[in-house]
Protein backbone atom coordinates (compact mmCIF):
# COMPACT_ATOMS: atom_id res chain seq x y z
CA UNK A 1 0.00 0.00 0.00
CA UNK A 2 1.20 3.04 -0.94
CA UNK A 3 -0.08 7.09 -1.10
CA UNK A 4 -1.45 8.89 -4.35
CA UNK A 5 1.31 11.24 -5.52
CA UNK A 6 1.35 14.11 -7.67
CA UNK A 7 4.53 15.55 -9.45
CA UNK A 8 3.99 19.36 -9.80
CA UNK A 9 7.56 19.77 -11.31
CA UNK A 10 8.92 22.99 -10.15
CA UNK A 11 12.56 24.19 -10.82
CA UNK A 12 13.52 20.64 -8.79
CA UNK A 13 11.20 18.06 -10.10
CA UNK A 14 9.32 17.95 -6.87
CA UNK A 15 6.69 15.35 -5.85
CA UNK A 16 4.35 15.43 -3.16
CA UNK A 17 1.97 13.27 -1.11
CA UNK A 18 -0.09 13.65 2.04
CA UNK A 19 -0.09 10.75 4.53
CA UNK A 20 -3.30 9.50 6.17
CA UNK A 21 -2.10 11.55 9.65
CA UNK A 22 -2.46 14.66 7.01
CA UNK A 23 1.14 14.94 7.24
CA UNK A 24 2.34 16.40 3.31
CA UNK A 25 6.00 15.36 2.20
CA UNK A 26 7.86 16.77 -0.56
CA UNK A 27 10.41 15.05 -1.95
CA UNK A 28 13.00 16.65 -5.00
CA UNK A 29 15.34 15.63 -7.55
CA UNK A 30 17.90 18.71 -8.17
CA UNK A 31 20.28 19.22 -10.65
CA UNK A 32 23.82 18.85 -10.15
CA UNK A 33 26.31 19.38 -11.83
CA UNK A 34 29.49 20.29 -9.77
CA UNK A 35 30.38 16.84 -8.81
CA UNK A 36 31.49 14.59 -11.69
CA UNK A 37 32.55 18.05 -13.35
CA UNK A 38 34.85 16.05 -15.49
CA UNK A 39 32.75 13.35 -16.41
CA UNK A 40 31.81 13.82 -20.12
CA UNK A 41 28.51 15.97 -20.51
CA UNK A 42 25.74 13.48 -21.60
CA UNK A 43 26.72 11.86 -17.92
CA UNK A 44 27.19 15.05 -16.33
CA UNK A 45 23.67 16.52 -17.39
CA UNK A 46 21.86 13.12 -15.57
CA UNK A 47 23.25 13.85 -11.87
CA UNK A 48 20.55 14.81 -9.60
CA UNK A 49 21.15 15.47 -5.65
CA UNK A 50 17.77 13.70 -3.95
CA UNK A 51 15.95 15.30 -1.07
CA UNK A 52 12.70 14.49 1.22
CA UNK A 53 11.36 16.25 4.12
CA UNK A 54 8.01 16.98 5.56
CA UNK A 55 6.55 20.42 3.97
CA UNK A 56 3.78 20.41 6.31
CA UNK A 57 2.62 18.71 9.18
CA UNK A 58 -0.57 20.06 11.36
CA UNK A 59 0.12 17.42 14.03
CA UNK A 60 2.07 18.72 17.50
CA UNK A 61 2.46 14.73 18.49
CA UNK A 62 4.62 12.73 16.64
CA UNK A 63 2.95 10.75 14.53
CA UNK A 64 2.80 7.06 14.59
CA UNK A 65 5.26 5.10 11.93
CA UNK A 66 3.68 4.82 8.89
CA UNK A 67 4.74 2.23 6.62
CA UNK A 68 3.04 3.59 4.14
CA UNK A 69 5.68 6.11 2.93
CA UNK A 70 8.88 4.15 2.29
CA UNK A 71 6.53 2.65 -0.25
CA UNK A 72 5.41 6.14 -1.58
CA UNK A 73 8.86 7.25 -1.92
CA UNK A 74 9.86 3.90 -3.41
CA UNK A 75 7.42 4.87 -6.15
CA UNK A 76 8.17 8.45 -7.05
CA UNK A 77 11.88 7.10 -7.27
CA UNK A 78 10.66 4.58 -10.14
CA UNK A 79 8.74 7.29 -11.64
CA UNK A 80 11.19 9.15 -11.54
CA UNK A 81 14.41 6.76 -13.29
CA UNK A 82 11.05 5.81 -15.82
CA UNK A 83 11.29 9.19 -17.70
CA UNK A 84 15.62 8.86 -17.99
CA UNK A 85 17.05 5.21 -17.21
CA UNK A 86 20.56 7.21 -16.99
CA UNK A 87 19.99 9.31 -14.08
CA UNK A 88 22.32 9.21 -11.36
CA UNK A 89 21.02 10.19 -7.78
CA UNK A 90 23.33 11.54 -5.45
CA UNK A 91 22.05 11.14 -1.75
CA UNK A 92 24.01 12.59 1.34
CA UNK A 93 22.36 13.45 4.85
CA UNK A 94 21.24 16.28 7.03
CA UNK A 95 23.82 16.85 8.90
CA UNK A 96 23.14 20.21 11.15
CA UNK A 97 22.41 18.10 14.29
CA UNK A 98 24.95 15.42 13.97
CA UNK A 99 22.76 12.48 13.29
CA UNK A 100 23.88 12.03 9.39
CA UNK A 101 24.91 8.13 10.43
CA UNK A 102 21.95 7.37 11.45
CA UNK A 103 20.00 8.91 8.71
CA UNK A 104 21.96 6.97 6.63
CA UNK A 105 21.45 3.70 8.12
CA UNK A 106 17.59 4.14 7.65
CA UNK A 107 17.73 5.33 4.05
CA UNK A 108 19.66 2.05 3.31
CA UNK A 109 16.99 0.18 5.15
CA UNK A 110 14.60 1.80 3.39
CA UNK A 111 16.37 1.21 0.11
CA UNK A 112 17.09 -2.64 0.73
CA UNK A 113 13.26 -2.52 1.65
CA UNK A 114 12.02 -1.13 -1.41
CA UNK A 115 14.03 -0.94 -4.02
CA UNK A 116 14.67 -3.95 -7.10
CA UNK A 117 17.17 -5.25 -8.41
CA UNK A 118 17.59 -2.95 -11.23
CA UNK A 119 19.22 -0.26 -9.31
CA UNK A 120 23.21 -0.16 -8.58
CA UNK A 121 23.71 1.67 -5.31
CA UNK A 122 26.94 2.53 -3.85
CA UNK A 123 27.91 4.01 -0.06
CA UNK A 124 31.18 5.94 0.74
CA UNK A 125 31.23 8.47 3.50
CA UNK A 126 33.14 12.08 2.85
CA UNK A 127 35.55 13.25 5.50
CA UNK A 128 36.45 16.46 5.79
CA UNK A 129 39.53 18.30 6.76
CA UNK A 130 37.78 18.52 10.32
CA UNK A 131 37.31 14.69 10.68
CA UNK A 132 33.69 15.38 10.22
CA UNK A 133 32.17 12.21 8.36
CA UNK A 134 29.16 12.58 5.90
CA UNK A 135 27.66 9.63 4.30
CA UNK A 136 26.97 9.84 0.71
CA UNK A 137 25.36 7.33 -1.71
CA UNK A 138 24.97 7.05 -5.27
CA UNK A 139 22.41 5.30 -7.31
CA UNK A 140 22.08 3.95 -10.60
CA UNK A 141 20.15 1.98 -13.01
CA UNK A 142 22.34 -1.38 -13.39
CA UNK A 143 21.42 -1.00 -17.52
CA UNK A 144 23.40 2.61 -17.37
CA UNK A 145 25.98 2.10 -19.98
CA UNK A 146 28.32 4.68 -18.32
CA UNK A 147 28.04 3.35 -14.27
CA UNK A 148 31.48 1.86 -14.40
CA UNK A 149 32.94 5.60 -15.17
CA UNK A 150 30.07 7.10 -12.65
CA UNK A 151 30.90 4.45 -9.74
CA UNK A 152 34.69 5.26 -10.44
CA UNK A 153 34.57 8.77 -10.57
CA UNK A 154 32.37 7.94 -7.08
CA UNK A 155 35.40 6.34 -5.94
CA UNK A 156 37.57 8.84 -6.18
CA UNK A 157 35.69 11.68 -4.78
CA UNK A 158 36.56 9.36 -1.56
CA UNK A 159 39.91 8.58 -2.28
CA UNK A 160 40.88 12.42 -2.88
CA UNK A 161 40.34 13.36 0.84
CA UNK A 162 41.92 10.08 2.39
CA UNK A 163 45.13 11.22 0.23
CA UNK A 164 44.45 14.74 1.34
CA UNK A 165 43.93 14.04 4.94
CA UNK B 1 48.41 14.95 -12.33
CA UNK B 2 45.12 13.32 -12.82
CA UNK B 3 42.34 15.87 -13.40
CA UNK B 4 40.34 14.73 -10.42
CA UNK B 5 43.06 16.04 -7.74
CA UNK B 6 42.36 19.54 -8.75
CA UNK B 7 39.00 19.16 -7.13
CA UNK B 8 39.04 20.43 -3.53
CA UNK B 9 37.11 18.05 -1.13
CA UNK B 10 35.93 20.08 1.46
CA UNK B 11 35.08 22.28 -1.42
CA UNK B 12 32.49 19.46 -2.74
CA UNK B 13 31.39 18.74 0.63
CA UNK B 14 30.67 22.14 1.53
CA UNK B 15 28.68 22.09 -1.61
CA UNK B 16 26.72 19.02 -1.25
CA UNK B 17 26.19 20.49 2.09
CA UNK B 18 25.03 23.85 0.99
CA UNK B 19 22.78 22.76 -1.87
CA UNK B 20 21.60 19.89 0.52
CA UNK B 21 20.47 23.11 3.01
CA UNK B 22 19.11 24.78 0.28
CA UNK B 23 16.52 22.15 -0.62
CA UNK B 24 14.79 21.82 2.57
CA UNK B 25 14.93 25.26 2.98
CA UNK B 26 12.98 25.42 -0.50
CA UNK B 27 10.70 22.37 0.75
CA UNK B 28 10.15 24.74 4.19
CA UNK B 29 8.74 27.23 1.69
CA UNK B 30 7.40 25.56 -1.02
CA UNK B 31 3.78 24.49 0.85
CA UNK B 32 2.93 28.22 1.17
CA UNK B 33 3.72 28.67 -2.89
CA UNK B 34 0.55 28.62 -5.83
CA UNK B 35 2.25 26.11 -7.62
CA UNK B 36 2.41 23.52 -4.33
CA UNK B 37 -0.78 24.22 -3.58
CA UNK B 38 -2.29 23.92 -6.84
CA UNK B 39 -0.23 20.35 -6.40
CA UNK B 40 -1.97 19.84 -3.40
CA UNK B 41 -5.46 20.29 -4.41
CA UNK B 42 -5.36 17.75 -7.47
CA UNK B 43 -3.54 15.20 -5.10
CA UNK B 44 -6.56 15.46 -2.65
CA UNK B 45 -8.82 15.33 -5.66
CA UNK B 46 -6.79 11.95 -6.52
CA UNK B 47 -7.55 11.01 -3.36
CA UNK B 48 -11.18 11.64 -2.70
CA UNK B 49 -11.30 9.41 -6.22
CA UNK B 50 -9.43 6.81 -4.91
CA UNK B 51 -11.54 6.42 -2.16
CA UNK B 52 -14.77 6.60 -3.74
CA UNK B 53 -13.78 3.50 -6.13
Amino acid sequence: MRYNYVCWGGEHNSYVFETDFSVVYEVKFKKSSYLFRYLAEEINQNVYEFVIDVAFNPNKAKTPFDSKIGFTIAHIFNDFFAKNSNIVSIYICESSDSKQELRMKKFNVWFHKFQDASYLKLDEILIDSKNNRYPISIIIKNTNPHRMAILEAFVNITKLQNQDK
Amino acid sequence: MNKATAINKDEIIQQLLESKKQMLNEIKNDFATPGFQKALEELRLLNKKSNAV
